[in-house]
């Protein structure tokens, strides 16, 4: 009996572990991933629902850890623990499954970032190494001797976050400058956009501008789960269960 | 008169521009007998009279210099190494990473060119790595006091342009601890600096070079640059403990309202400095390092302090 509990308190430590909510945006869409009832919501940037769609017809067992959207036509969804990813199409109906863990042996983490048309970025379950795989050809890219909090990577670069620093790369992985943060923030993970770089710190939010190299705090009541567009900063309070916006 | 124009040198033989050209002078041997207060008595930047017997050319005399940097001599206590002089701005260097700002050794070098009346710049590179809050305090309270503060990147190529345009056809001096991106700016001011640099350095660690002696460079853009050696410690020569308040600007500007004339702003009653470092009106860091020069000034009076005779 006693192992049953605990078995049981493990996997709902493991369930709670991870997030339930993912944001993401492409174009004036944003993606609210609700990664337990496997459902995607999207808002557009007045955060009014557009479309609710059910997810659990692509995978009926394990859980969805992120959601991207590359182009209109391409779409991914990942499910860490099992190692698989899921390439959707313009309908956000299932298309591929590319199953990482039992082809190439490797965890992944849970955030993967698609760079070109048939080229995705993955990195491993342990945050120490950062592949590409193109055409279900696994390419380890870097590997971190301290483990990486989080990373993000769109067409302008791959920006990993560590526990001191920022490193960024370009989008052929020439090591382009270190940014400097303050460490004693606790920062947890990382969004990039045009004019500069977010970074989630637990009730805040933290801007690095681009242009003038300049760090912008602002304190809000909401979770780690965030995304941004131009200037205007997207998360969804798990106290409300409400998607929210600020104006920086 | 042959006048010249110093550009560097060794203590004995030193590289002058002479009617437009670079040429090798010695010393003459009166002024090695000049040098009991000073070690090295000619420096860049300084304005000489040639002598020449239609062959050779002796430096004779160094003209009266308008200002000077310098500092304690690493041997030889009470000597004076003078490191470049008729300066038109000091260019000081600091970055925001490795080596991080360090506001103890900017405000002993802002006092000094103060005490000097050489124009001084600040520049904070490697702003590719961010500014964070703390130095965006910093520089924020040297622009409030009046400092011009440019921030740059030679990574990013951010203000480069400002720099050359202060340094067009003028002498200006980077000062800087090791490491702050000196050469570097000075590269991308003029890329065959780099090259002017390998051409006349003697010194090399493991390929990668680093300034080791003070000289003046001829740059593509009219003006000279003086390329300073690292420096991690700056005296302050030829400086009074007592008349360090004049050479804080936002300090001096308080002095007449203090309840004594001579208040050293210390812990003197009814100062007008120390209520102003309490309520933020000056910056809190500036009345720390203004304390901290101060009581380094006072301590080592009897080897800073010497005045010119």
């Amino acid at each position: 009996m006693k192992i049953i509990f605990f078995a049981i308190s493990l996997m709902i430590s493991q369930l709670f572990s991870r997030e339930n909510f993912t944001l993401s945006n492409f174009g004036d869409q944003i993606y609210l991933l609700n990664g337990f009832d496997k459902e995607l919501k999207i808002f557009d940037m007045n955060l009014t629902l557009q479309k609710k769609i059910s997810l659990k017809n692509i995978s009926q067992s394990g859980f969805f850890d992120f959601f991207i959207r590359y182009d209109p036509f391409r779409s991914y969804i990942v499910d860490s623990e099992s190692g698989n990813i899921f390439l959707l199409d313009e309908n956000l109906a299932l298309k591929k499954r590319l199953e990482i863990e039992k082809s190439h042996g490797i965890r992944i983490y849970r955030k993967v970032f698609p760079i070109d048309y048939n080229s995705l970025l993955i990195a491993s379950y342990e945050k120490d190494k950062i592949y590409t795989l193109e055409n279900n050809f696994l390419k380890e890219r870097l590997s971190c001797d301290d483990g990486f909090i989080d990373i993000y990577a769109d067409r302008n670069g791959l920006y990993i976050l560590f526990e001191k620093m920022i490193s960024v790369y370009s989008p052929e992985g020439i090591f382009k400058n270190n940014i400097i943060i303050d460490k004693t923030k606790n920062y947890e993970s990382i969004y990039p956009t045009i004019s500069g770089i977010f970074i989630k710190s637990p009730n805040e939010v933290t801007e690095f501008s681009f242009s003038s190299k300049k760090f912008k705090h602002l304190k809000y009541d909401g979770s780690s789960v965030f995304t941004a567009i131009d200037s205007l900063f997207y998360y969804f309070s798990e106290d409300s269960l409400k998607l929210k916006a600020i104006k920086l | 008169m042959n006048k010249a124009l110093v550009l560097y040198g060794n203590g004995i033989d030193y590289t002058v521009s002479y009617e437009g050209n670079e040429i090798i002078t010695h010393l003459k041997g009166r002024l090695l007998h000049t040098t009991k207060r000073s070690h090295h008595p000619v420096c860049p930047g300084d304005f000489v009279r040639l002598e020449t017997d239609g062959k050779d050319y002796v430096l004779a005399e160094v003209l009266p210099r308008i200002n000077k940097i310098s500092r304690p001599a690493n041997y030889g206590i009470r000597k004076e190494q003078v490191i470049a002089s008729n300066i038109d701005y000091l260019i000081l260097v600091a970055s925001v990473y490795s080596p991080k700002l360090n506001t103890g050794f900017l405000d002993r070098i802002l006092a000094y060119s103060n005490m000097q009346q050489i124009e001084t710049k600040i520049v904070v590179n490697k702003i590719d790595y961010g500014i964070c809050d703390e130095e965006l305090y910093y520089i924020d309270g040297y622009r409030k006091i009046g400092y011009e503060v440019i921030e740059t990147s030679v990574l990013e190529n951010i203000n480069i342009e400002i720099i050359n345009e202060i340094t067009k056809g003028k002498i200006s001096a980077f000062l800087g601890n090791s490491g702050v991106g000196k050469s570097s700016l000075l590269n991308l001011i003029d890329p065959s600096f780099k090259q002017k640099v390998n051409d006349t350095s003697s010194y090399s660690l493991k390929g990668k070079h680093t300034t080791k002696q003070a000289r003046l460079f001829k740059l593509s853009n009219g003006g000279y640059i003086l390329d300073t050696p690292g420096i991690r410690e700056f005296g302050m020569w030829n400086m009074d403990f007592e008349e360090l308040k004049n050479f804080f600007p936002e300090i001096y500007k308080l002095s007449p309202e203090c309840k004594y004339q001579n208040c050293l702003h210390t812990n003197e009653p009814g100062c007008a400095v120390i209520k102003a470092a309490n309520n933020g009106e000056i910056p809190e860091f500036r009345y720390e390092n203004y304390l901290k020069i101060f009581q380094s000034l006072y301590e080592n009076r009897h080897l800073y302090f010497k005045k010119d005779q």
